[in-house]
């Protein structure tokens, strides 16, 4: 037990380095002081002992006062989590006690590794685990010397990073909290979540910065259960209030917006009705909508529902909206909406006077943009590629927590100055960008994507997927969007775990944004290229050594990002285009039970060696003696063997009673060298050669 | 030709005996093991929850040392071959010691090997060298006089990580015979015996000629027999009055309880033995006539053990 507690003392410091370095510095004191009264003694067990850990642990509790905010925020968690181990070190004696303390340093390296993501990370937990490899062994056995326990550790990681690499590539990836996987399978949603007052969808004004503020809260606010394959996450609108009044700051809901009788009035309730409304639909979509509690009425249809269902309606503005407010029961709708749709009848000229205001003495350079816009080009078509010309060529980045300081002309410091903000100042700057132009547009808010939910249908939406677009008026097509983000932040790749492409036509405008969209990215890589190139010269050296910073970064991308997508194109790569979870799990049982197998093969070839050879040449030489005429029975023993020999075939016998008196030695004598073994098949290699 | 299919035999035996004798090598999970499950299940739990990659490689890369360290531990005992249970019997209240010894015939060394058995203290463990063999020692308790039962029995080994323990089964430990602790406080009877012990080895009036056999002491040696038959003869003679013999009688103990009487019993017999005295055991319903030898000394022993047992047994 003696020697194996430095081994373990080894795997506590390695699995708490990088925490200490993050933590506060009394974390590092506090624990090595704990750890040193291990080495106290009988002092240790004494009631000074015990009080000293008391002080320490008191330290440990002051510590967490004075330097976290909060008793449960992450970090005072660790560092009274880590505290706390060290001091059971110095106290550690029995073997489970040591057992205790390397499993708790593996979840300490595994904590750490929530906060930093990188491959520095990964060799440290290799480290670790190596580290706790090492103690088992040492905790387990009595007296192992240092290099024969490094020895049998390494070789046990070797063995199992392949295997390790197997697991990693081919076991199914259940992405998400597990709670999501609850909520999926039927728990009611506030039964997981605590009501927030502060539901974006229900403010009734969207101000800067207010979609980063939603972001933050993870609270979840639907549950969707699609029929099928999910369509693209990025192609997920969840639709919630319409905003038309910008006063230069905010955008504000009517102050009647909540009034049920204008509701029921303007509202949308029979499909004959909503199909007048639908130029064009497409890629009908068919869920389960369940909404958590949200004190309004917002039910967040997917954009944009075809038909209301029982209980609620859809406005004017194509929000799905509940008659109810929606306080403490959970909404659960059957839903078919089109993801592609241009809808609207016919704008009067109250409402086209609305989605062009333009509040006076506010944002002039925007306004003189538009204005340039609308003179250099006739169709809306034209002047939308041209603003997403203007966002994709012109550096703007998409940074969710960037605030554009809050004052006058807000849009035009963002446009023209800064460059970079949530998507609530893209959104508003391109809305306000059209009016200036002389297009109707207005601002919706809602969610975009969500979670889906590997293996399944299901699609978590939470408060972090707040987002805001724009749509624009045309004449005789309607309301259409315009998502100014894909252009500053092309949406990743888009791939889902279960869906097949729907290869569907899609509506005329829309395909025209989309490429020009895409034709608008381009020029914007053509000029990000060098700038990427520039700090890459380096002296040529004849032979080009790898450019490691970028191997180890590019494997650090692909080690971190792994995914079940990524899961899915690998096992297309190796030829298997149509699988599922199933196939992944028995592909990788089989894949481990192959790697065993060869092991236990290589183990078997090598521990039989060093014995057959033996046998193996003896055996040999009893085909050559029957060969001559003097066939070893199989109860003669290896003496009267000899014997029969010396009679049969007396011009043998000098070299048979080398031979068989050297077997004798090996295989009765106890005479375990390996140097008598090859010796002895020398010499009967050297006796087939003769005769 | 022949000796290759001899050893082909002798494997395909070895691998046949296996299963069909129940001998199979088993391997459970030891208690570090179910804290190293725990340990997965907690790296799996906050790997989904986090989606963290990290995580999940460590966790995969503990499930992967957990498989090797199995394999591992399986090695290590497979293929071991014991002989049997060597054991003495032991007074109560002392542990047995039951000797096994192992052989190894692998190519690797094999550490942390122990014997062990249900309900026993573990065993100190030893390493085997590849081609090498080692006694291993179980201690057996044995509280009371009788005959301790038939044990099942394994090698075990936890060896390398202690996360699972490999058993080998090896044969039952033996039953074994535990003699009432030797107690009491009263001295020897005195000459209650009617005759006197009779002393084989002490020298009297010549009886008889015998071939020699090993272990004859070299005076009983017929020279002259020698010289004439160049053969080794050893004279026998008819021995000597000794002391008188004793009779350990039931009916002499004061003692309060069958237990007390035979741990009493039972230190006479001892101490009538060392002081190489001839004496019979008078017993209700067993009389055991008065010799001397070792051979005496043991039945005397393992009547004073199994007394009363075999009518509880019946019963």
């Amino acid at each position: 037990m003696n020697e194996s507690r430095h081994w373990v003392l080894l795997t506590l410091v390695m699995a708490a380095l990088p925490s200490f370095i993050r933590l506060p510095w009394w974390v590092a004191v506090i624990g090595l002081a704990g750890g040193l009264l291990q080495y106290a003694g009988t002092w240790r067990r004494g009631w000074y002992g015990r009080a000293a850990g008391l002080v320490l642990l008191a330290a440990a509790v002051a510590g967490i006062w004075f330097s976290f905010e909060s008793w449960f925020a992450g970090d005072a968690v660790l560092s009274f989590f880590i505290t706390v181990v060290f001091l059971k070190w110095g106290e550690a004696r029995t073997r489970r006690d040591f057992l205790l303390l390397i499993f708790a340093a593996v979840i300490l390296a595994a904590v750490g590794a929530l906060s930093f993501e990188s491959l520095l990370n990964l060799l440290h937990m290799l480290a670790v685990v190596f580290a706790l490899t090492l103690s088992l062994i040492a905790i387990h056995m009595e007296g192992g010397k240092p290099l024969f326990l490094v020895r049998r550790a390494g070789l046990l990681v070797v063995l199992g990073l392949p295997l390790m690499l197997l697991l990693f590539l081919t076991f199914p990836r259940i992405p998400g909290p597990l709670w999501d996987i609850g909520l999926a399978f039927g728990l009611p949603i506030k039964a997981l979540m605590d009501r927030t007052p502060g539901d974006h969808g229900k403010a009734t004004a969207l101000q800067p910065g207010g979609v980063q503020l939603a972001k933050q809260e993870n609270n979840n606010v639907l549950v969707a259960e699609f029929e099928g394959a999910v369509p693209f996450k990025s192609r997920l609108y969840w639709r919630g209030p319409v905003f038309w009044d910008y006063d230069g700051e905010n955008w504000t809901l009517p102050d009647d917006w909540n009034d049920r009788g204008r509701l029921l009035k303007g509202s949308i309730r029979s499909k004959a009705q909503l199909d007048r409304i639908l130029h064009t639909r497409d890629t009908p979509v068919r869920y389960t909508l369940r909404v958590m509690p949200n004190g309004g009425r917002w039910l967040y249809g997917l954009d944009v529902p075809a038909a209301p269902a029982p209980e609620s309606m859809i406005s004017e503005d194509l929000q799905l909206l509940s008659i109810r407010r929606i306080d403490d029961f959970e909404p659960k709708l059957q839903m078919l909406s089109y993801l592609d749709y241009s809808a609207g009848d016919r704008l009067s000229p109250e409402q086209r006077a609305r989605a062009l205001a333009w509040p006076e003495n506010t944002n002039p350079r925007l306004l003189a943009l538009g204005r340039q816009l609308a003179g250099e080009h006739r169709d809306a078509g034209e002047i939308v590629h041209q603003v997403y010309t203007t966002l994709a060529a012109g550096g703007y980045r998409f940074e969710q927590a960037h605030i554009v300081e809050p004052g006058a002309n807000l849009l035009d410091r963002f446009f023209f100055d800064e460059k970079r903000g949530g998507v609530e100042y893209l959104a508003g700057a391109t809305a306000m960008l059209m009016r200036a132009a002389g297009i109707p547009a207005r601002l919706v808010s809602g969610y975009r994507g969500g979670t889906i939910i590997a293996l399944t249908n299901f699609v978590i939406v939470k408060q972090a997927d707040a987002h805001a677009w724009v749509e624009i008026w045309q004449d005789g097509q309607g309301w259409s969007r315009v998502e100014a983000l894909d252009i500053v932040a092309p949406p990743p790749e888009e791939k889902s775990a279960a869906a097949k492409p729907k290869e569907t036509p899609q509506p005329a405008t829309v395909v025209e944004m989309k490429q020009e969209g895409q034709a608008a990215e381009q020029p914007r890589e053509a000029k990000r290229e060098p700038k990427a190139k520039a700090p890459a010269p380096r002296p040529d050296k004849g032979w080009t050594l790898p450019d490691w910073a970028s191997v180890f970064g590019s494997m650090q991308k692909w080690v971190i990002n792994y995914n079940p997508d990524r899961q899915m194109e690998l096992l297309k790569g190796v030829g298997l285009p149509d699988s599922n979870w199933a196939d992944l799990l028995i592909g990788g049982v089989a894949g481990v039970l192959g790697v065993l197998s060869l092991y236990g093969a290589v183990a078997w070839r090598r521990s039989r060696k060093a014995m057959d050879r033996v046998a193996r040449s003896w055996a040999g030489f009893c085909r050559r003696m029957a060969k001559q005429g003097v066939a070893k029975t199989a109860q003669e023993c290896p003496r009267d063997f000899l014997a029969r020999i010396r009679r049969e075939r007396p011009e043998l016998t000098s070299a048979a009673e080398d031979i068989v008196g050297r077997y004798i030695d090996i295989r009765y004598g106890g005479n375990h060298d390996p140097g008598a073994a090859q010796l002895f098949r020398r010499q009967i290699e050297r006796f087939l050669s003769m005769t | 030709m022949s000796a290759d299919s001899v050893s082909m035999r002798s494997l395909l035996q070895m691998q046949l005996r296996w299963p069909l004798k129940g001998r199979r090598l088993r391997l459970r999970l030891a208690p570090a093991g179910w804290g190293f499950l725990g340990l997965i299940a907690c790296g799996f739990l906050l790997s989904i929850n986090f989606s963290n990659n990290l995580i999940f490689a460590m966790t995969f890369l503990l499930v992967a040392i957990a498989l090797v360290g199995w394999w591992f531990t399986r090695a290590n005992v497979a293929g071991l071959i014991a002989a049997d249970w060597r054991v003495e019997p032991v007074f109560a209240g002392q542990q047995a010691v039951c000797r096994l010894e192992v052989e190894n015939r692998g190519g690797q060394d094999r550490y942390g090997v122990r014997v062990g058995a249900r309900g026993l203290p573990p065993a100190g463990e030893a390493r085997l060298a590849a081609n090498g063999r080692a006694e291993l020692a179980l201690r057996r308790p044995a509280p009371a006089r009788g005959r301790l039962p038939h044990l099942a029995a394994t090698i075990r080994s936890a060896f390398p990580l202690g996360l699972f323990e490999a058993r080998l089964p090896v044969g039952d430990l033996p039953a074994i015979l535990v003699y009432p602790a030797p107690r009491g406080e009263q001295p020897l009877p005195e000459l209650q015996a009617n005759r006197n012990a009779h002393q084989w080895r002490e020298a009297g009036s010549y009886t008889d000629m015998r071939r020699y056999a090993p272990g004859d002491p070299l005076s009983r040696i017929s020279w002259k027999a020698l010289a004439r038959f160049d053969e080794l003869y050893t004279k026998e003679f008819d021995g000597a009055q000794g002391q008188a013999a004793l009779w350990l009688r039931w009916s002499d103990v004061r003692a309060a309880g069958v237990e007390d009487t035979l741990s009493q019993l039972c230190r006479w017999v001892l101490d009538a033995h060392r002081q190489g005295r001839e004496y019979g055991l008078e017993l209700p319903g067993t009389v055991l006539p008065p010799a001397a030898e070792e051979q005496h000394l043991r039945r005397c022993l393992e009547t004073l053990a199994l007394y009363g047992t075999e009518e509880r047994e019946g019963a």
